[in-house]
């Protein structure tokens, strides 16, 4: 059994609970497999964002910008979705806006579940300024710019805990992630009223799609005749703490 | 500068022969990460009587020089809402009336959690309460 781990700023490794960590090697980060912006025009358009080329349906997310102000993508309004091959933004706007966008190099409909290792927290007790850096290729290691590093354990990473993935169509569904503390999570959706089978799309909470969460289970509810397959990514972060 | 690649395989798999995906870390890949100083939770009271208008809930000095990427979530702590969490922007109306929105979004030096209120009159927000997780990552 070997690994490595790195623990966030202030914590002892030995005694830091998993969301201490900045990082295992015990469960995966998100790697950014490309990432851009797209000039979405107002009205009705189609427009093909990225052939991404993975062969799957990749995680992916999606922020706007317009107005000098940049937000996460209102995705209970605007429609991309992700194919084997493809992102594809299929939907009207009332104005222009600038799409951002990250595929990630992780698949979507992918059963995975990381251990629980250690859940009891761990006080903040250690003051030496250790830590590991790791610079993307070209760029400086001794660089002031966090944007020139792959990783560094001097911050906070989306560490996967749990995704899955549904296969029948359902309204409703319960996920067992024993994680101690309520989630950060992300919800998608095959939403086959809006879009075909095999397209897959960001859910966003609405007055119809519900989520809900306990210290031990999180829960969806979508209020509609429709029944749809999900996917959904939990972390190792909790929703409602800084953690 | 030479090419020298730092990869760790996630368990059950040999490093030498390991695909991106069964990779826990590799430095041809960028990561979404955040400085500590810039997560948080706000915890915030809709003001009673609201109006028209835009509330600003939080304001976080970030001074990056760029738009970073964003994300917040909200937690309905007086359960006025079907959901308990929602990934910001959040339509915070009940049934028809969703002209009421929460928002999380950031400028160059800036990030603020806002409440933009179009629609005051029978609104259900006025005295709820509500927490904000919020996340402003280095990547833009």
């Amino acid at each position: 059994m070997y690994g490595i781990k790195a623990s966030r700023k202030g914590y002892d490794v030995d005694s830091a609970s998993d969301k201490q960590l900045s990082f295992s090697s015990e469960w995966p980060l998100l790697p950014i497999s490309a990432e851009g912006t797209y000039n979405i025009a107002s009205g009705d358009q189609t427009y093909t964002i990225i052939n991404h080329g993975l062969g799957y349906v990749p995680v992916f997310m999606c922020w706007e910008e317009a107005g000098g102000q940049l937000q996460m993508m209102d995705a209970s309004f605007r429609n991309v979705y992700a194919t084997t091959s493809s992102l594809v933004f299929d939907g009207w706007s009332p104005s222009d806006f600038t799409l951002h966008y990250k595929v990630f190099r992780r698949e979507l409909l992918k059963n995975y579940t990381a251990d629980n290792l250690v859940t009891t927290d761990s006080s903040q007790s250690d003051s030496g300024d250790y830590g590991i850096k790791v610079s993307l290729e070209g760029k400086s290691v001794d660089s002031s710019d966090m944007r020139d590093f792959s990783f560094r354990s001097d911050l906070r990473h989306l560490m996967i805990h749990k995704t899955g993935y549904t296969t029948t169509p359902v309204a409703t569904g319960t996920v067992t992630h024993g994680l101690g503390y309520k989630p950060m999570y992300w919800f998608y959706v095959e939403n086959t009223d809006r879009n075909s089978a095999g397209q897959w799309s960001i859910q966003q909470e609405t007055d119809d799609f519900y989520v809900s969460s306990t210290t031990s289970q999180l829960t969806w509810t979508l209020f509609s005749a429709s029944q749809f397959n999900w996917a959904y990514l939990i972390f190792k972060d909790p929703v409602n703490q800084v953690g | 500068m030479s090419s020298k690649i730092f990869k760790i395989s996630l368990p059950g798999f040999n490093v030498d022969t390991a695909t991106p995906e069964q990779l826990a870390l590799s430095s041809d890949f960028d990561y979404p990460k955040m400085k500590e100083d810039m997560v948080g939770v706000v915890d915030y009271t809709v003001p009673d009587p609201m109006s028209t208008g835009t509330y600003t809930i939080a304001t976080i000095n970030h001074n990056l020089g760029y738009k970073p990427m964003v994300q917040c979530f909200l937690e309905d702590l007086d359960g006025t809402f079907n959901t308990e969490f929602a990934v910001l922007p959040y339509f915070a109306e009940i049934g028809f009336m969703d002209s009421n929105i929460f928002r999380f979004y950031t400028t160059t030096t800036q990030a603020k959690i806002v409440l933009e209120v179009g629609f005051a009159l029978f609104s259900v927000l006025p005295g709820t309460r509500y927490r904000f997780k919020y996340q402003i990552w280095v990547n833009d």
